[in-house]
């Protein structure tokens, strides 16, 4: 299915999202405010003529002043795909999670949250997935020095291995 | 009359032939290395592709194993992150000795193209003892059955009997 097919659909359903609504690079962008992502993911999978019922995956870009997150829903039996497209503060601001909706962004908003610092809130689990537990900083964020911040350990024993109190050493 | 290692001698009706016990305890070993699959990123591909038909790792007595219980050596292929460290040690020393370990690929050898990053180890001699280094990103298969030849080689000029007294 085209996204302009996708974007049509969704504006004839709910109009009040036709000024969210974007085409851009062949693709369907919703922008949403993020108090309102579980209203809006919540319409989206329950919509009759065209139920986004997977999540395919979460991504954050961290445009230097702000953070933006992609939300990628698809229907799979007509290949159509939306973005859903929110925006959050640097520092200070969570934004509600999605896991009780789409039993997918559990580990997506864990991963989030891993390398980004970003807070769901709400979230049955929200710790750190890819990185060893008691890893230091997040680091996709624009300000995370990789050569100076995440000290390379030297020796036999890596960081945080059967710690079992969460310390680390080198 | 000598052949190789071995020594032919006629004691009476009987021809007996003679050979050094390390000799055949290390032709068993290096004959039958049972490798643990440590496959972790990319070079894991090339270690199927090794073990598949065209190259068939298999004639040289190389029966994958996925448990370190059954194991000889351990290939270590891939990028060791910091996360899988510990695991990797632990299945290390869940293998019977006499065990080797053969790092295989750039990541495995010193983190490789990874090196700089802030959850990859450099090199997985950093958490286990390597006996052989395959470079290559990834290596063809054929340097890893030069690796497995390279390592009998190692196993042949072992004393298991001598250093143990």
């Amino acid at each position: 299915m085209q996204a302009q097919e996708v974007k049509d659909i969704l504006a004839r359903e709910h109009p009040e999202w036709t000024e969210g609504l974007s085409l851009e690079g062949d693709r369907c962008y919703l922008t949403v405010d993020r108090a309102g992502l579980p209203e809006t993911a919540q319409a989206l999978k329950n919509l009759r003529a065209l139920p986004f019922h997977y999540f395919s995956f979460l991504t954050a870009v961290d445009r230097s002043d702000h953070f933006e997150l992609l939300y990628c829903l698809q229907n799979l039996e007509r290949a159509a795909l939306v973005f859903l497209r929110a925006r959050l503060a640097r520092e200070g601001e969570g934004l509600p999670t999605l896991s009780g909706i789409y039993a997918g962004a559990n580990w997506h908003e864990r991963e989030t949250f891993d390398l980004f610092g970003i807070v769901f809130e709400g979230h049955p689990d929200l710790r750190r997935i890819l990185l060893p537990e008691n890893f230091q900083g997040h680091p996709l964020r624009k300000d995370y020095q990789v050569l100076k911040q995440a000290p390379k350990f030297r020796g036999l024993r890596p960081r945080g291995w059967l710690d079992r109190e969460g310390e680390a050493r080198d | 009359m000598r052949i190789g290692p071995f020594r032919v001698e006629q004691l009476g009706p009987l021809r007996v032939v003679l050979f050094p016990i390390e000799y055949v305890i290390n032709w068993s070993r290096r004959s039958s290395l049972w490798p643990m699959l440590f496959g972790l990123a990319c070079c894991a591909i090339e270690m199927m592709a090794t073990w598949a038909s065209r190259f068939d790792f298999d004639r040289f007595g190389v029966a994958y194993r996925v448990t370190p219980r059954q194991s000889d050596v351990m290939i270590v292929a891939g990028t060791l992150t910091e996360k899988m460290a510990g695991p990797l040690k632990l299945l290390y020393e869940q293998m019977a000795e006499p065990r080797y370990v053969i790092a295989m690929g750039a990541c495995a050898v010193s983190g490789g193209f990874f090196h700089d990053s802030y959850s990859v180890v450099n090199g997985a001699d950093l958490v286990i003892p390597v006996d052989i280094y395959v470079p290559g990103c990834p290596p063809r298969p054929e340097e890893l059955m030069h690796a497995v030849m390279k390592l009998q080689e190692k196993i042949k000029k072992e004393r298991p009997l001598t250093t143990a007294a």
